[in-house]
């Protein structure tokens, strides 16, 4: 009975709760860590020094302070390096979203027999 | 001594596949797609460095190059013999400068010659566009689509190629 | 001189294991402690030549002439013995033959199971002598000094980790071996099984503490700005540790209940093959990362083989066991079935590191497109499949063996107090990620503090690491995510000649006393003095930028200073004659992180500790 009134508390604390917000600085370069440098093994462009990720800072950095949102920047950086730049890969890699939980259930349904028990003890 | 055959006799059978396997992923490099990005109006409205003349429409004709270079790149000078070459044969050039130094730039051209028909400065703007990963870099171009383009200094073979 | 000692060495190692083979059937040959002994010996004297040869510098050697130079300290030398590829396969031979030798000397062992050690042993002689000979020899003039070791290696981690990660991997042969033999031989004595446990049990220890350190590592002095990159190599570390975590919590239930035996055996196989398979992945070059130095696709392929082969012999295994499998049948509250549920969280958690680590590899071959794969995709997976883990892991210590009963009440509290954390939590740092954190770590730390009274009591050691080891995973939860959510960096610009301060905001100044450069034996030295006031605290930071003789590299040295449990990090971005950019990054409570994965550690090697309640 209690926790059925917590989680109803939770939900409206959830819905009054002011979405938290931080600074426009710290959001870009959230955004350049989730940019893959092209040019050096792995690192974002915000981990490297080399002329590359400068150069694509700087122009994402013009673009955001144009109004671009980070959407749109990404999107473009998608069309004109191809999906390689982002460490995020695109929603519509069924295989690679999905196999985490078809491996989790997969792996349940054939123990599932493991968790029933005939006998009654 | 049976047991030690059934350990060995598998591990020759998977070390044959694994080489042949080898074999077939070399030519597997070509299969991947290379995308090629639409030039930039931009090039073609930004007045030369030299000249301050805008790309004529004449040159769009016919195929040329653009060419990323930069007086501080020590690989775009290994090309650049190369480049020359392709002037005389009556290539047209566009060199695009890739952040660079304006006096620095003029000294670069005048110690080792000019190959470019035009030069564009850049400060990063068309390299972006272009989908540039460093310099040198240079695109082929034939009615205004790119055809190939070489990441890293060219070569001969690269030319002949393009000819 | 040494090369062909080096050269002769690897032969003899193969020679005496081979004829442990071919005279397997004669008693005195294969049963002998002794013979056994000199052959693990044997294994130990090739890497040893090597490192004697880095400590000459006896650049006759191709491989020490590359990786090492003249005015190095003494313990770089030693330690460029693993900077290398071929380096690092000798170690792990000799680590090999280091756990064979203690497997050995103990009163009882298997014949089968030293059989399964050296076949793998020779696999990686016939590697090295093949595609990695470590001892290629130069004929080099007197005034040769050597390329030197890279850079990025040069420090003390780098003399530890390596090692300690190898010692991890390679310590999981041993329940491999023993897996194999047991599941040949179909003899599931209880007796194996404790032996598993207690060498998986150092297998995880040393593992935890090699990741720990190589994440130290990178955080601290590669100046990439945080702890865990999602970086292939990472996650190929990661792979096994969670396999060996699924595996120490399964074979519990096979030796309490004498059940889930195949499934403990198997995660054996699949963990040390998943070790192996790692290797591959890094040194093959097939898949980019930050760590493939020196990769070659030929060797890649050979230790491919090796993987296909083990694969091969795990499948086989496998159908000779399936009419085993999968007779177990638990009460769903029961103890071993949480713990069969944590199990499948595990799995399914390795599993994903795995596909999201080889499906770029998958993506370019089939579709013949590049794709990357990091931290978004695994921090959304990951955390889904592991959060239900954790919330299993406060409860299953409080369950019974075998029975179907649970203390509703307690678990109601727990979950109810845990519930009106994480909504005050919400509340004070209006941060949901955080706040969704405190809600399944917390369950946890309730649970250990209501049960510390019980052991306390109990005066049992194992008991003890245990519950430090569930309670460091909350606190690692907890700070992990409070360090990701509100860390801050800054880039900040000086102009060298006019301003030294910058006002970042009403709380944060950062000042420039002075840039000074040095010279040392083996690099040139800038330092950067900065002052950063955070709220009227002073913190002094010195960045600076090593160059290294003789290739010329630079490597960014990371400064940083702690505030309790907060940090503050800083690292020069670039440095030109007018200007400098200076990063720096304010990480809060990233010292308890590190603080918790001590505490993780700690809690393993209590558990280290023989359990007498086994027998």
């Amino acid at each position: 009975m209690i926790l059925k009134n917590f989680y109803k508390i939770l939900i409206i604390l959830l819905l009054i709760s002011p979405v938290f917000s931080y600074a426009q600085e710290q959001e870009i370069i959230d955004f350049y860590k989730t940019v893959r440098c092209l040019v050096c093994d792995g690192q974002s462009i915000y981990d490297s020094e080399t002329l590359f990720a400068q150069n694509l800072r700087e122009q994402i950095q013009i673009k955001y302070n144009l109004g671009f949102s980070k959407e749109n920047i990404q999107k473009e950086l998608l069309k004109i390096y191809g999906e390689k730049i982002s460490f995020e890969p695109k929603k519509n890699r069924i295989i690679l979203w999905f196999f985490p939980f078809v491996v989790l259930f997969t792996i349940i349904l054939l123990n599932i027999k493991r968790f029933i028990r005939r006998t009654s003890n | 001594m049976n047991k030690v055959k059934v350990f060995i006799i598998p591990f020759f059978l998977i070390l044959i596949i694994i080489f042949i396997a080898l074999n077939l992923n070399k030519n597997d490099k070509s299969k991947i797609k290379i995308q090629y990005n639409e030039i930039p109006i931009s090039i073609f409205e930004i007045p030369d460095f030299i000249n301050n003349k805008t790309i004529d429409t004449e040159l769009r004709k016919n195929p040329y190059i653009i060419n990323f270079f930069a007086s501080w790149c020590g690989p775009c000078l290994a090309e650049h013999p190369i480049l020359m070459n392709l002037k005389e044969k009556g290539v047209k050039i566009i060199g695009i400068n890739f952040r660079d130094d304006e006096n620095n730039l003029r000294e670069w051209l005048k110690n080792n010659g000019n190959p470019f028909e035009y030069i564009i400065i850049d400060n990063g703007d068309i390299a972006f566009e272009l989908g540039l990963i460093g310099v040198p870099e240079t695109y082929f171009i034939k009615k205004d689509k790119i055809f190939n383009k070489i990441q890293g200094p060219l070569f001969e073979d690269d030319i002949e190629k393009f000819l | 001189m040494l090369n062909f000692f080096g050269q002769a060495s690897i032969y003899l190692n193969l020679l005496l294991v081979l004829s442990f083979f071919f005279l397997y059937k004669k008693k005195f040959w294969s049963s002998n402690k002794y013979i056994l002994i000199t052959i693990s010996i044997s294994g130990f004297l090739p890497f040893i030549i090597l490192v004697v040869a880095f400590l000459k510098s006896d650049f006759t050697i191709l491989n020490v002439l590359t990786n090492s130079y003249i005015n190095d300290p003494i313990f770089f030398k030693f330690a460029s013995a693993w900077g290398s590829h071929e380096g690092s396969i000798l170690l792990w031979v000799f680590i090999i033959n280091l756990f064979l030798l203690i497997y050995v000397i103990q009163k009882k062992y298997e014949k089968a199971v030293i059989k399964n050690i050296l076949l793998i042993e020779i696999g990686f002689i016939i590697y090295t002598i093949l595609s990695s000979n470590p001892f290629v020899f130069i004929s080099s003039s007197s005034d040769i000094q050597g390329l030197g070791l890279n850079p990025v290696l040069q420090n003390f981690l780098f003399v530890i980790h390596p090692p300690i990660l190898f010692l991890g991997y390679i310590c999981l042969i041993i329940p491999f071996s023993l897996a194999i033999f047991i599941l040949s031989y179909e003899d599931f004595n209880k007796k194996y099984f404790i032996e598993i446990i207690n060498w998986s049990k150092i297998a995880w220890f040393f593992l935890t503490l090699g990741i720990v350190l190589g994440s130290y590592w990178a955080y601290s002095e590669l100046g990439w700005g945080g702890w865990w990159f999602w970086d292939p190599v990472e996650n190929v570390s990661l792979i096994p540790w969670l396999l060996i975590t699924a595996l120490i919590h399964s074979t519990n239930v096979s030796i309490k209940k004498n059940e889930l035996k195949i499934w403990s055996l198997n995660l054996c196989l699949y963990g040390f093959i998943s070790c192996i398979f790692g290797t591959f992945l890094v040194r093959s070059n097939l898949i980019i990362s930050v760590h493939s130095f020196a990769s070659d696709p030929l060797r890649g392929f050979y230790l491919l083989a090796i993987v296909a082969y083990l694969l091969f012999y795990t499948f086989y295994l496998n159908l000779k066991s399936i009419n085993l499998f999968n007779q177990d049948r638990f009460n769903i509250l029961s103890r071993e079935s949480f713990l069969l549920l944590n199990n499948i969280f595990f799995i399914s958690a390795s599993l994903t590191v795995f596909i999201g680590t080889i499906y770029p590899l998958f993506s370019e071959i089939v579709y013949g497109q590049q794709i990357s794969v990091g931290a978004p995709y695994y921090n959304f997976t990951f955390n889904i499949l592991l959060a239900p883990a954790v919330l299993l892991m406060a409860l299953a210590p409080q369950l019974s063996w075998g029975k179907n009963k649970i203390n509703k009440l307690s678990l109601f509290k727990t979950l109810g107090l845990s519930l009106v954390l994480s909504i005050v939590i919400l509340f004070f740092f209006k941060n949901i990620y955080f706040s969704l954190a405190t809600f399944i770590a917390s369950p946890i730390i309730l649970v250990s503090v209501f049960s510390f009274q019980k052991i306390i009591k109990v005066k049992n050691i194992n008991y003890f690491g245990q519950w430090l080891a569930h309670l460091s995973i909350a606190f690692f939860i907890l700070s992990a995510v409070f360090t990701e959510q509100f860390d801050r960096d800054f880039n900040v610009k000086f102009d060298k000649t006019s301003d030294t301060t910058q006002i970042i905001n009403n709380n944060l100044i950062i000042t420039i006393n002075n840039i000074k450069n040095y010279t040392f034996k083996n690099h040139d030295k800038i330092i950067v003095n900065l002052t950063i006031n955070n709220s009227n605290k002073i913190m002094e930071l010195t960045p600076s930028k090593n160059i290294y003789k003789p290739s010329g590299q630079i490597t960014t040295e990371v400064s940083k200073s702690n505030f309790y449990f907060d940090q503050f990090y800083s690292t020069i971005n670039s440095i030109k004659d007018d200007e400098i950019i200076l990063n720096i990054v304010h990480k809060p409570m990233i010292n308890f992180l590190w603080l918790s994965t001590i505490l993780l550690i700690l809690g393993i090697s209590l558990s280290l500790f023989r359990k007498k309640h086994y027998e």
